[in-house]
């Protein structure tokens, strides 16, 4: 069986007057029915990673494979689900319209989009939005919005770029749970993160990116084992990125 | 073909609910009304005045709400990141590429449309019409025009920034206007030091100089043979086809 996600030796390059790495001889294997937390500070190289998985960016060198695809194949992209870090959709659309055009691209039928369009928009609680025009959205609601989008297509991998930035503890608490919901369901995640906690009480695996390069993989609880008795992961992250 | 129409008809939709299009097409109806009038300017013959000026407009407008629209496309996907959930479905960046094309050609054709039913209802109220198959060349002409222009625009767009791409396109057309026929006389009569030039500029540069026949509705000439809509029918087909083809390759590989 293919893994979901398979890196080997990724290196992404941005080019100019002074060239730099954003990831460095990345080496990582997603396993099927994980929560993977994809962790590091700003810069590090997460979303330039995510990006070269999603085939939005060309790497210099290396090896992507999404269930034994390559992510330029527009095939490999049926299973994933996708929630950007930055939820910006058409302000001139509502998001019964938004999924019907996503839907489309899965070559869904119709009743099957409005079916689970309808039943997407219940989940985050925004039924009664569902013919508002997006541009009278607040940030939480597009975060929702963001989120029933990348599962349209009830995808097997799911990729999630900071889900729970910008929301507020409420919603946090509703996506933290829904996470925990999908992989019940046998869904692959594979989200980065800047809330330790959040990605504490979720992730089955982390990977730490410093530099683009990975610091520590592993499984969470091990690594935090490895410093010692109930160390917390915002000790042991803050630990890695010092270079203590 | 159904993710092509799906993201052409989503972009269709930003037409209708933006401004642009009611602003140009109230604009058209103010100025058809004030020519409407017998004594405008105190000009005899005031049906081939209303005629020139306005299909003059109606294309002028059209040209504009093409260009704005399609400019801004590709640019507007990636400056807003929705281009970045689009391509993470099954979607090629040629589907994008194309579905964006489609999008701002018919919602530029609906508008050309829309105008063009009010001018020949005006032009027909003052007696003095235009010959059917003339009207039928003029707007075909019209939609052929137009999906030339998007498609260089959406082109221009995968390398240039909006405003830098509106300001070219319309010098583009005026440049083609007034000096198309210059260009094609420097090729007919070809002086050796230039010739090679004009040649090049000739062949490159989209010609919208063949798509207008306002001359020919307001002196009421003959319409075109057969041959000749042909000929600008696969000259459109050819050139847009060509010019997708080059924004395709532009973006293959742009990080996004």
């Amino acid at each position: 069986m293919d893994k979901p996600i398979a890196i080997h030796n990724l290196t992404v390059i941005y080019k100019g007057r002074k060239p730099k790495k954003a990831v460095d001889s990345l080496d990582l294997e997603i396993l099927k029915g994980e929560i993977f937390g994809f962790l590091g500070p700003n810069g590090a190289g997460k979303t330039t990673a995510i990006k070269a998985i999603l085939g939005l960016i060309y790497p210099d060198s290396g090896e992507i494979s999404l269930f034994g695809r390559i992510p330029g194949d527009c095939l490999s992209r049926r299973s994933i689900g996708y929630m950007p870090e930055i939820a910006t959709y058409y302000w001139y659309l509502t998001p019964r319209e938004l999924l019907r055009m996503y839907g489309t691209f899965f070559h869904l039928d119709k009743a099957l989009i409005n079916k689970r369009t309808r039943e997407l928009l219940a989940l985050v609680d925004l039924s009664d939005a569902a013919d508002i025009l997006m541009k009278n959205f607040s940030k939480g609601m597009m975060q929702k919005v963001s989120l029933v989008q990348a599962l349209i297509n009830d995808p097997g991998l799911l990729i999630l770029d900071e889900p729970t930035g910008g929301l507020d503890p409420v919603s946090r608490i509703t996506m933290r749970d829904l996470i925990k919901e999908l992989k019940s369901r046998g869904k692959t995640i594979f989200f980065s993160s800047h809330e330790l906690s959040e990605v504490e009480l979720v992730s089955d695996r982390i990977a730490i990116l410093k530099n683009g390069k990975i610091e520590r993989l592993g499984n969470l609880e091990k690594l935090l084992e490895e410093r010692g008795a109930h160390q917390s992961l915002e000790q042991y992250f803050l630990d890695i990125i010092r270079g203590e | 073909m159904g993710s092509i129409f799906a993201i052409a008809r989503n972009s269709w939709k930003e037409v209708y609910r933006k401004k642009d299009f009611y602003v140009f097409f109230i604009l058209l109806i103010i100025f058809l009304l004030v020519l409407l009038n017998e004594t405008f300017f105190d000009v005899p013959g005031i049906s081939r005045f209303l005629k020139d000026v306005g299909f003059s407009l109606l294309w002028l407008f059209s040209l504009i709400i093409a260009v704005t629209f399609s400019a801004r496309q590709i640019p507007m996907e990636i400056s807003s990141h929705t281009i970045q959930p689009l391509l993470a479905k099954p979607v090629s960046r040629w589907q994008v590429l194309s579905g964006k094309f489609w999008g701002s050609t018919l919602a530029a054709i609906f508008s050309f449309s829309v105008f063009f039913i009010i001018f020949v209802l005006i032009a027909r109220l003052k007696g003095e019409g235009v010959e059917r198959m003339l009207i039928f060349q003029s707007y075909l002409f019209g939609l052929l025009f137009l999906s030339l222009v998007c498609a260089v625009s959406i082109f221009l767009s995968t390398f240039l920034t909006i405003s830098a791409n509106v300001t070219i396109s319309i010098l583009l057309y005026f440049f083609m206007s007034w000096f198309g026929e210059y260009l094609r006389a420097q090729i007919l009569f070809p002086q050796k030091i230039l010739a090679f030039f004009y040649n090049l500029t000739y062949q490159i540069l989209p010609h919208y100089e063949f798509y207008d026949l306002r001359m020919r509705m307001v002196h009421g000439w003959e319409p075109l043979p057969l041959w000749v809509v042909s000929s600008v029918f696969l000259y459109t087909l050819i050139y847009v086809s060509f010019i997708l083809m080059l924004g395709y390759l532009k973006i293959r590989k742009k990080t996004l």
